[in-house]
């Protein structure tokens, strides 16, 4: 007996996307980019007590 | 002339630069405790998912960033136009970079919440557009500074930029009343009450204070460097 013939079932979507991913994205990039900021003052603080 | 006495007071304010600053370093942890809070304790917006949790990064940023580090480059540079007081000068500078930092921040994390929401990163539309422009004047404040060798002169042009500056800032709040255009109007910085639940505003509020701390830390701790910086100058000079 022949089976009828169907496509698999879309999944309705319920819910918010998933963009956790994204959302660490942002939050590493914006963290490396104050501390990226944080280690040059300490580095011309350094610098200049060093000089001194 | 500098005196000798001037001379030993500003030897006295490099040596006095602190190893650890605790400002700073009160501001890392309130930082951690903002971004701990927001990712594992702060619900997700039903709209747009995880990625609206950048809000309490991106909008003190842009609160910071924008309005408050472009109004300190304005004011200490107008008032330096009138007293001549380095002191001025040297405010504004530091406000003018930490500023350039925030607002990098606003940019990055703004694209990235794009790519999520709107499906680019990056979109020619009003807001993003002049804050684009702001972030581009606040660099070519900076490059001009380390174009210019003479100080008295540095000090005077970077002050009537810095001061033009904070003329777009107004222009860029009103974007999104005044044109159509991708980003939303704002959340927090309107007459009626912020429109978010009470959770997403006491975390909003955590934000805004240690970003506020930051913001502060990072002006002090480059402004001490620059009064020192300014200090070993004067003695190699003298």
């Amino acid at each position: 007996m022949l089976q009828p013939q169907t496509t698999a079932p879309v999944p309705e979507r319920t819910g918010p996307p998933d963009t956790v991913s994204s959302m660490k994205t942002g939050y590493v990039v914006a963290l490396a980019i104050f501390f990226a900021y944080i280690v040059l003052l300490m580095r011309r603080v350094a610098s200049v007590r060093k000089h001194t | 002339m500098t005196t000798a006495s001037a001379l030993d007071a500003r030897s006295t304010s490099v040596r006095r630069l602190p190893p650890v600053d605790w400002l700073l370093m009160l501001a890392v942890v309130a930082v951690a405790g903002v971004v701990a809070r927001a990712t594992l304790y702060t619900p997700a917006d039903a709209m747009l998912g995880a990625v609206q949790r950048l809000f309490y990064v991106h909008v003190p940023s842009a609160i910071l960033g924008m309005y408050v580090a472009c109004s300190v480059m304005a004011i200490a540079g107008g008032l330096y136009l009138w007293i001549k007081d380095d002191r001025l000068d040297r405010v504004a500078e530091s406000a003018a970079e930490v500023g350039f930092v925030f607002l990098t921040v606003v940019l990055v994390t703004g694209s990235i919440w794009g790519k999520a929401s709107w499906g680019t990163y990056w979109a020619w539309e009003p807001r993003l557009t002049s804050a684009l422009f702001l972030w581009f004047l606040v660099l070519s404040y900076l490059v001009l500074r380390d174009a210019i060798e003479n100080r008295e002169a540095r000090a005077r042009l970077s002050a009537v930029l810095g001061v033009l500056a904070l003329l777009l800032v107004p222009f860029i709040h009103m974007t999104v009343y005044l044109f159509r255009g991708l980003h939303p109007e704002p959340i927090v910085l309107k007459p009626e009450k912020p429109a978010m639940s009470p959770e997403m505003l006491s975390t909003f509020g955590f934000a805004m204070l240690a970003f506020t701390v930051l913001f502060f830390a990072m002006i002090r701790l480059r402004y001490r460097w620059a009064t020192a910086r300014d200090a070993r100058l004067e003695l190699e000079q003298a």
